[in-house]
């Protein structure tokens, strides 16, 4: 054992003399981690829409309809004539078409004069909604109002009734403030029923999508593919300039200095990886869950993984160039495919199951696990499964194909 | 002497069954090597001395045959052949962003050497191939002939038994090959070292050898002393002419002449191998006169192993 260290020691002291290697293989990824995240990002402001609201009534009941429509956390409220929010100033009505055009504002509700009267003589009275979106498919601002009006629609009419009733059984005088005070008690009752919603993949994340839960782990797999399958350059250098062969004329046993070789592009595998982790979790503030011991199985059997196939690439190249040539054609092959450079929830079916060749794949499947679903140590183990298998599987293939001659 | 090293029925194919022989395609390899000699093969490139080594040295297995050094066979007890031999690879096998001392300690330490006794070994080589004050430097940054000293430095690391160079003075210029011939015959005579060199350098294995091996096609065509090979001629000289325009008529002449045994014209260099040399070159200047051609250069040197190669094969060395 001590052998496979040595050799795989000072392997990796000439991986680390190497700026250049340093470079490309630490320095570049972070920095495409930090671009790329950052473009991909959704911050939270962006994700509010605007919704303008003309109140033509100004009454009461007005006032608790858009109080309603204000609870959305997802819609910013704008009405006119009123002190709003500074990202939604508005001067007069003439803005509301030049708002939807410029799609500053997703939609324009109107409340009519007479709203209040209206419900209170349990007449209908019509709310106009002017929305630049595809209202056959129902959006967060439809919705609300939608919400708004069932939320306000019910207590009404309990009001009324109540209101009616009183007023001919009990020959109640004061109908408005039976009315006021009936409204009131409704609206201050709970909904008799909630709906809880739950993803059936798993507790879903709160936090909203960050670019940098799909790049951090995206762009580290990917480069340490790079890393894994470019050291077969380095044993077919090694094969070239008679360095390898030497090493098998010592006193050594064949399948050490084979170990030794992969073990030291593992180690600096394991610590690009690491280190761009910590980068990906300080800049893009990726939160990879509550068990590092997940995280670990996962970027451990992705490293041998890659390993056994770069190894399996070096008994079938014969050249620096060839080898140069086929890591980076592979890499580049089976990054996007594996979902590295984006979800593979948006690519069709039949890619996903394409896709899924790929190593990558299964990494960024336990990775999502983590990260989005908040998912444990038992989430990843069926990706850590076929990462290892596939490790046995070429490094198995790779030990009856090396060259040793 | 007795024998340190034995090729016993050796052969050697690529892709068996119906790949080139390297090695043996004519008869099975048998020789043996005694203790404390050096033994050189001498053979054009290609004609399998490097093969032989590869095999002795466990990095080729033998299609057939068996290699036995020091009482262990390479193919039953390769680690323990392996700890007696040192190998010297025609390749410059280094690692050149590392410097001397760096890679003579790190295969130092696959040797099983550490600490104290490794460093100890490394300064004794870095002075015994004149080193010392270049330990620290990168070897990239060494001539060639500081490199060629380096990777025969780091052959002797483990104190081998028998040390195996293969053309180790290939590339060179004159100053390293001289300082590299004289390391050798220190290693075998203050050392004890048993060497195996191969070249294709007739000097270098007259200079050293006890023994020589002529190897050609993978199979050893003479073997002897330097007195023992060159008695195999006879009393023949070689009498070489410089003649650039001479013309295939011309050395069908001379080798139509008296006492002349064979003739052959290498890049204008035309090589009469003749019993009592100088008694052709009256008739031989005559025939270049009335052919018009210029007479360069002439030389007739005593039966060498330039010959003993020409005269089994029928071809120059060099070829």
């Amino acid at each position: 054992m001590r052998t496979i260290w040595d050799i795989a020691y000072k392997d990796l002291l000439l991986s680390f003399q190497s700026l250049f290697l340093l470079a490309i293989s630490l320095v570049l990824p972070a920095i495409l981690i930090i671009i790329i995240g950052n473009a991909i990002s959704v911050d939270d402001e962006s994700l509010i829409l605007n919704v303008d609201i003309v109140d033509e009534d100004q009454s009461a009941l007005s006032e608790r309809f858009i109080d309603i429509i204000a609870s959305n956390d997802s819609l910013r409220v704008c009405v006119y004539g009123k002190n709003n929010p500074e990202a939604c100033e508005l001067d007069d009505e003439e803005d509301t078409n030049e708002r939807l055009e410029a799609n500053t504002t997703v939609a324009v509700i109107t409340i009519p004069d007479g709203f209040q009267e209206q419900l209170q003589r349990g007449e209908t009275p019509i709310i106009t909604y002017q929305s630049n979106e595809d209202l056959t498919s129902p959006t967060v601002a439809s919705q609300s109002v939608n919400t708004a009006i069932t939320a306000l629609a019910g207590p009404v009419m309990i009001a009324q009734i109540g209101r009616d009733i009183l007023a001919e059984d009990f020959l109640v005088g004061d109908t408005q403030t039976l009315f006021d005070n009936l409204l009131e008690d409704a609206q201050n009752h709970n909904a008799p029923v909630v709906v809880h919603s739950e993803s059936t993949t798993g507790e879903e994340n709160e936090d909203i999508f960050s670019g940098f839960d799909q790049t951090v782990p995206g762009t580290s797999t990917m480069f340490v593919m790079l890393t894994l399958f470019n050291a077969v350059s380095v044993l077919v250098v090694e094969r070239q300039t008679g360095t390898l062969q030497r090493l098998f004329t010592l006193p050594v046993p064949r399948y050490q200095v084979v170990l030794g070789k992969m073990l030291s592009p593992m180690l600096f595998a394991l610590i690009q990886f690491t280190l761009l982790i910590v980068v990906g979790s300080i800049i893009g503030n990726v939160d990879w869950g509550n068990n590092p011991v997940a995280v670990a199985l996962i970027v451990v059997a992705f490293i041998l993984a890659a390993a056994a196939i770069g190894f399996t690439i070096a008994t079938f190249v014969r050249t620096e160039d060839q080898a140069s040539g086929m890591a980076t054609f592979l890499a580049l092959t089976l990054a996007p495919l594996g979902g590295a450079w984006w979800p593979l929830e948006i690519v069709p079916d039949l890619m996903v199951i394409i896709g899924h060749i790929s190593p990558i794949a299964w990494a960024m499947d336990g990775f999502q696990d983590l990260i989005w679903y908040d998912g444990g140590l038992t989430d990843v183990l069926p990706e850590v499964g076929v990462l290892l298998l596939y490790a046995v599987v070429f490094t198995g293939i790779g030990v009856w194909k090396f060259k040793y001659e | 002497m007795t024998g340190f090293a034995e090729l016993k029925d050796l052969r050697k194919q690529y892709n068996p069954p119906d790949g080139p022989y390297a090695v043996g395609k004519d008869g099975a390899v048998n020789l043996t090597i005694h203790k404390g000699e050096i033994f050189s093969l001498l053979g054009p490139n290609g004609a399998g001395k490097s093969t032989i080594i590869n095999m002795m040295s466990g990095l080729l297995t033998p299609t057939a045959g068996d290699v036995i050094i020091g009482g262990y066979s390479i193919r039953q007890n390769p680690l323990e052949v392996k700890c007696l031999i040192g190998v010297v690879p025609q390749d410059l096998a280094l690692y050149p962003r590392l410097s001397a001392r760096q890679n003579l300690e790190f295969f130092g330490k696959l040797y099983g050497l550490r600490g104290k006794d490794l460093k100890q070994r490394s300064d004794e080589i870095l002075e015994l191939i004149s080193l010392t004050d270049r330990a620290n430097d990168k070897i990239g940054e060494y001539s060639g002939g500081m490199k060629r000293r380096v990777n025969i430095g780091v052959g002797l690391m483990n104190h081998p038994q028998m040390l195996f160079l293969d053309e180790p003075t290939v590339g060179i210029d004159p100053q390293s090959r001289r300082a590299i011939l004289d390391t050798v015959k220190i290693l075998n005579k203050e050392h004890g070292i048993t060497i195996l060199y191969t070249t294709h350098y007739m000097e270098e294995a007259q200079e050293l050898s006890d023994r020589i091996g002529i190897i050609d096609h993978g199979q050893i065509i003479a073997l002897g002393t330097l007195d023992e090979l060159t008695e195999t001629v006879g009393q023949y000289d070689t009498v070489s002419l410089l003649v650039p325009q001479a013309t295939p008529e011309v050395v069908q002449q001379l080798n139509d002449l008296p006492n002349v045994e064979r003739s052959e014209n290498v890049n204008g260099e035309i090589r009469l191998i003749a019993t009592q040399g100088r008694t052709v070159l009256p008739e031989a200047i005559r025939i270049l006169n009335e052919a018009g051609l210029t007479l360069n250069a002439l030389e007739i040197q005593e039966p060498n192993l330039e010959a003993v190669f020409l005269h089994l094969t029928g071809r120059a060395l060099r070829d």
